[in-house]
């Protein structure tokens, strides 16, 4: 069956932009990382976009399929295209260098802000490597949805507060500082406090939860930002537990 | 086109996944003052490591003993591993996984707080330290924090094109950064290759598309060589369009079964079942379907359905939306169709257990190595371990080689530099006929049906004949895309030299070998030869292109190998 994809082009960092049509034989199981590949081998050698792993873990793939931010690895073809032409832009919020690969340093440097790494105690540091630290199934739990983020920027792309306001850091880095936040083993909790409490932080969510409906690895950046706002004694907001409309986590529901 | 920056380190680190991470870590904890660079050919958490699933071995456990999981590598391995490279590598596994404990790894955790270990196969007892399904992203993600946390210097996209390689030491690290086509030069005194492997040859594959062996093709190409390089290893479960299901999941008790309901693995290894290692269930499972028995979409089944829901969720979770979103099934309700998928590349650039190649300066770890601990055929959970222990080994021997020796002779560099620009430069601008992704696919058509699961010498050589074929066309190859920024047709034409690099040695070093160990199963040749074949192939390249192949024993220590290999 034929399909057509709509795709935004641009041959160099702040040159113009255009769209192009391309018509691709599609079959059963394809996908849009598949109609990319098709594109460049057979079509336009000049297409740009980025892809790695094509099993949805490593994050590259990103882009927005009919307005909405979601991986190109998993996005099947042949559903969408029953409606009509598929849409295909890059990501928002991040400049775009070419066609539908962006400059992720904005995201990079949201992520580094929050000190995104777990931070012991020197001595506990120190300690010969003869022992792990025991984690009871609770902490575990706790941090469970923290570490299946794969800093895809889906979120990032379609946050209407982070478009609204650069300084904000975003769903993805909010996870990250939930991450550790919540890690018994970490000893920089006043500090990550402090960070989420200010302008830029945590609390500068608006609650809008786009976050939650594109993430592909269902994190729901939101419920783990409501969970610090909780610890700062700041008012939660219930949407991220039942939010507005979820088409991507799966058919079941964890816990 | 001409070189643009010019960069000073003592350490370059091509490659950015788990091995070259703990080494830069390593080094920015232990060693601080050595100036160390990290390039990559994609953002370091895009590394293919983060795909991995299922877990890292250690004998941590009280009633457990680094010597058996020793023993245990080393018969996996079919007695093609080194034994003193298998003891460091056992004997170091405690440390490797507490120290990534103490890097922030969330490891899963049994009722008493210490680590959970599920088992894996080959192991006679649980040695398989987890997070969840997802332990190479948790791990991945964790190093590069702690990378963040002690300021390495990363290079991300950067596409190595050249190592710079004069009397026999190296130089440096040409390459091109990819977003904006600039060239650069990373000049150094010492150089860790960590590029991971070449799964990509064969196409189909659980492996990434980044997994071209492009710091194997560099390292050959500048005068080291590859060992054991006709080792592929070929993961029995994978969906049918090559994405990995982890051995984990026979681990938490899953079944193969064929298209009669049987499980078939009885007939195959009675003792291990579905846990016996990985060559010999990927052929019990491919030689059901070849002789009838799977199913109609040409898959045998994994069948998850009597754990529960409430398991899967805990210690599967990532497999059960993989086979959701890729196969369309749920594993709580239906078993998932799997068949063989390439994984996994034994062979590699040869080092010794210091991780140095014979050029000085040159060190290479992770899979894109070969130590060799793994032999003919890999356990699960040892890559990871290897990634670790051996990515710390090279950060205290490079630093040690730094101390021994002086900066090396420049004095041909520039003219190096001038020489392989032209190249470089000849490459880009060239006229000719032929198709990178024709001449791709054709590759992989001959290495899938030459080099497989299945392997005999007619069909090896006229693969031999086709792959020599096919990099002689390379030299006609047009790079169509003439913008440098981002350019997809120039770093896949780069990708595809690489690969027919290793194709054809690959093809070279599985002709000769008259035998079946490990992964290389001979038709013609179906047993253990240990009196002729008990040693490493070496594949070594002449600046004109030509391959040469030589043996070298393996090293035994204190364990004989066995003539029979049974699970």
């Amino acid at each position: 069956m034929k399909v057509r994809l709509d795709i935004f082009r641009q041959k160099t960092a702040g040159g113009d932009s255009y769209r192009q049509v391309f018509e691709i034989e599609a079959r059963p199981g394809m996908v849009i990382l598949d109609a990319f590949h098709a594109i460049q081998e057979e079509l336009d050698p000049t297409f740009a976009y980025r892809y790695s792993c094509r099993g949805a873990i490593c994050g590259s793939c990103a882009v927005r399929v009919n307005g909405a931010a979601t991986l190109a690895c998993k996005t099947q073809l042949l559903p969408l295209a029953e409606k009509e032409t598929i849409v295909v832009d890059p990501l928002a919020n991040l400049a775009v260098v070419k066609d539908l690969i962006c400059e992720f340093a904005p995201f990079w440097e949201a992520y580094d802000k929050v000190q995104p790494f777990l931070v012991r105690e020197k001595e506990q540091h120190d300690q010969k490597l003869t022992w792990e630290d025991t984690m009871t199934a609770p902490q575990l739990d706790q941090l469970d949805r923290s570490i299946d983020c794969i800093k895809c920027a889906a979120c990032f792309s379609d946050c209407p507060k982070r478009a609204a306001d650069p300084n904000f850091i975003g769903p993805a880095a909010s996870v990250q500082l939930y991450k550790f936040f919540f890690d018994p083993r970490d000893s920089s909790q006043a500090w990550r406090a402090g960070f989420a409490g200010a302008p830029g932080g945590v609390v500068d969510c608006d609650s809008h939860a786009n976050c939650v409906k594109v993430c592909p690895k269902d994190v729901r950046p939101l419920r783990a930002i409501n969970f610090i706002r909780k610890e700062l004694g700041e008012v939660s907001d219930d949407r991220a537990e039942h939010p507005p409309c979820c088409p991507h986590p799966p058919p079941w529901v964890r816990r | 086109m001409h070189i643009s920056e010019y960069h000073d380190h003592d350490i370059v680190i091509m490659g950015a996944g788990l091995a070259g991470l703990s080494a830069a870590l390593t080094m920015a904890e232990k060693h601080p003052t050595i100036k160390v660079a990290v390039l990559s050919k994609v953002h370091p958490l895009r590394s293919h490591s983060g795909a991995a699933q299922g877990g890292v071995n250690a004998a941590v456990a009280l009633d457990d003993r680094w010597q058996d999981h020793y023993y245990d590598t080393v018969k996996g391995g079919w007695f093609l591993g080194d034994q003193d490279a298998v003891e460091i590598l056992t004997r170091q596994a405690p440390e490797a996984v507490y120290a990534l404990d103490r890097w922030g790894a969330k490891f899963n955790r049994s009722a008493d707080g210490a680590f959970a270990q599920r088992p894996f196969g080959g192991q006679r007892r649980n040695r398989t330290c987890y997070v969840a399904d997802k332990t190479g992203h948790a791990m991945l993600n964790t190093l590069y924090e702690q990378c963040i946390k002690q300021g390495v210097q990363f290079y991300n996209e950067w596409y190595v094109f050249s190592l710079i390689v004069d009397k026999g030491a190296l130089l440096g690290f040409l390459g091109c950064q990819v977003g904006s086509g600039a060239i650069g030069y990373f000049a150094c005194r010492a150089g860790l290759v960590a590029t991971g492997g070449a799964g990509r040859v064969y196409g189909q594959s659980s492996n990434a598309l980044i997994n071209t062996g492009d710091g194997m093709s560099l390292c050959l190409r500048a005068g080291a060589q590859l060992k054991d390089i006709e080792f592929f290893q070929i993961h029995p479960t994978g969906l049918p369009n090559g994405i990995l299901i982890t051995e984990g999941a026979r681990g938490e008790g899953a079944t193969l079964v064929n298209a009669t309901g049987e499980r078939f693995m009885q007939r195959y290894a009675p003792e291990f079942m579905e846990l016996a290692p990985r060559d010999l269930v990927s052929r019990a499972i491919q030689t059901e379907i070849n002789e009838g028995r799977g199913l109609a979409d040409g898959c045998v089944r994994l069948d998850l359905t009597h754990l529960g829901e409430k398991r899967i969720n805990e210690r599967l979770s990532q497999i059960r939306d993989i086979s959701i979103n890729f196969a369309g099934v749920d594993p709580v309700h239906e078993p998932i169709p799997v068949r063989p998928t390439v994984h996994y590349t034994m062979g590699g650039i040869d080092v010794n257990t210091d991780c140095a190649t014979k050029i000085n300066g040159l060190y290479a770890a992770g899979e894109a190595a070969c130590v060799s601990v793994h032999g003919a055929n890999r356990l699960g959970g040892n890559s990871l371990l290897e990634t670790i222990v051996f990515g710390r080994r090279a950060a205290e021997t490079m630093p040690t080689y730094l101390t021994d020796h002086q900066t090396p002779d420049r004095v041909r560099e520039q003219t190096l530099l001038t020489e392989t620009m032209e190249q470089f430069t000849t490459l880009f601008d060239r006229e000719g006929e032929e198709h990178t992704p024709t001449l791709r696919r054709q590759m992989e058509e001959t290495m899938v049906a030459d080099f497989g699961l299945f392997r005999e010498e007619k069909r090896m050589r006229a693969g031999l004949d086709r792959i020599e074929n096919l990099a002689a066309r390379f030299a006609k190859v047009r790079v169509r895309d003439r913008n440098l920024v981002f350019n997809l047709d120039l770093i896949r034409t780069l990708e595809l030299r690489a690969m027919l690099d290793i194709a054809r040695a690959c093809a070279m070093a599985s002709l000769p070998r008259a035998e079946s160990r490990g992964s290389h199963y001979r038709l013609d040749f179906p047993n253990l030869d240990n009196h002729n074949f008990l040693k490493h192939s070496l594949i070594a390249r002449s600046p004109a292109g030509g391959l040469t192949l030589s043996y070298r024993d393996v090293t035994i220590v204190d364990t004989k190998p066995l003539n029979e290999i049974k699970y």
